[in-house]
């Protein structure tokens, strides 16, 4: 398995984890103290998800958007880019939180 | 200077303290304390409580011996255990590596010396079937399981699903360190109280560190529980 560099954030000692502890805590070897691994263990499969559930539900409701626009269809076109919007602000808050 | 007069010098025994001497001590419980060392304890779920999970585990006499408490609007799954209701003395912190929970390892912490005590590891695929976990060491070595006695009661449960399962075939996990059995979990029937045995009788070697037992009830509790 791949490993990751760890750098303990009161004695500055580094060393290296497992990549499965990712998004884990680990005790310094140095000093004891906890020290949080960054990101998350699954992040690629949850960004994963995510790109796939704008595929899903973002990008027709853009396309719609769009074709009803084209068409003159102004308040078809409102609506569906309301929900455009919805979906890509639901997004961006969840990766930001992430 | 008259009977039953101190001398103005002298120290009144019959004081009372002022308010800095009376102030609660920090506490400062750690693994020899022996609320971690009891055989059985019972554990209940708050039912109303909207959001997270609540829990309270008593130990055989009736008394309190922990609190657990779910973050609620956590990305990452966040449990942490109390030695009491008003949350004034964390014992453990269960915190997940990830955010989905799909084979997800959750790593315990022992709050008071902030070491890492271990890891639990729910059995993605396996799960599906019959509810599995693994014990890891620091190292995330697997050092022992956690899963439901009975495969065809499990798959059994899934079909029949909710309140049913419960008064059918009410759930029961076994925890093993090696081959060694250390732990049970018993579900009740009733399916409006949720609450659970814990037993610490099969381990008579003391191969299971009990704040593992502890977090493992309080995640079983809370991810099992949710799923149900």
């Amino acid at each position: 398995m791949a490993l990751i560099q760890v750098s303990c954030s009161h004695c500055s000692h580094a060393w290296r984890v497992s990549e499965g502890k990712k998004g884990g805590q680990v005790n310094c070897p140095a000093c004891g103290v906890l020290v949080a691994l960054n990101g998350a263990s699954d992040s690629k499969l949850f960004y994963g998800l995510l790109i796939g559930l704008f595929a899903i539900l973002g990008m027709p409701l853009g396309v719609l958007a769009l074709i009803a626009l084209v068409n003159g269809n102004t308040e078809s076109a409102i609506c569906l880019g309301t929900l455009f919007t919805f979906v890509c602000v639901s997004l961006v808050i969840t990766v930001t939180v992430s | 200077m008259s009977d039953g007069q101190l001398p103005a010098d002298a120290e009144n025994p019959y004081a009372q303290p002022t308010t800095a001497e009376v102030q609660a001590q920090p506490t400062t419980v750690d693994y020899t304390n022996p609320v971690y060392h009891q055989n059985q304890y019972v554990i209940r779920r708050k039912v109303f409580k909207i959001f997270g999970a609540a829990f309270h585990i008593y130990d055989l006499q009736g008394n309190l011996a922990f609190y657990s408490k779910q973050k609620a609007f956590k990305l990452k799954e966040d449990i942490r255990v109390y030695g009491d209701v008003e949350m004034t003395s964390e014992l453990l912190c269960i915190k997940a590596r990830g955010i989905l929970d799909f084979g997800m390892t959750y790593d315990v912490i022992d709050s008071t010396t902030q070491q890492v005590v271990g890891s639990l590891q729910r059995k993605a695929w396996k799960s599906f079937l019959r509810d599995s976990w693994n014990i890891l060491d620091v190292n995330d070595q697997e050092v022992g399981t956690i899963q439901e006695e009975s495969g065809a009661l499990a798959i059994l449960r899934r079909f029949i699903g909710g309140i049913f399962a419960q008064l059918v075939a009410p759930q029961k996990f076994v925890g093993y360190i090696g081959d060694f059995p250390v732990l049970e979990f018993s579900q009740n029937r009733n399916p409006f109280v949720q609450k659970i045995q814990l037993d610490y009788g099969p381990d008579v070697n003391g191969l299971l560190d009990r704040r593992l037992g502890i977090a493992a009830a309080a995640l079983l509790c809370a991810i099992e529980g949710r799923q149900n």
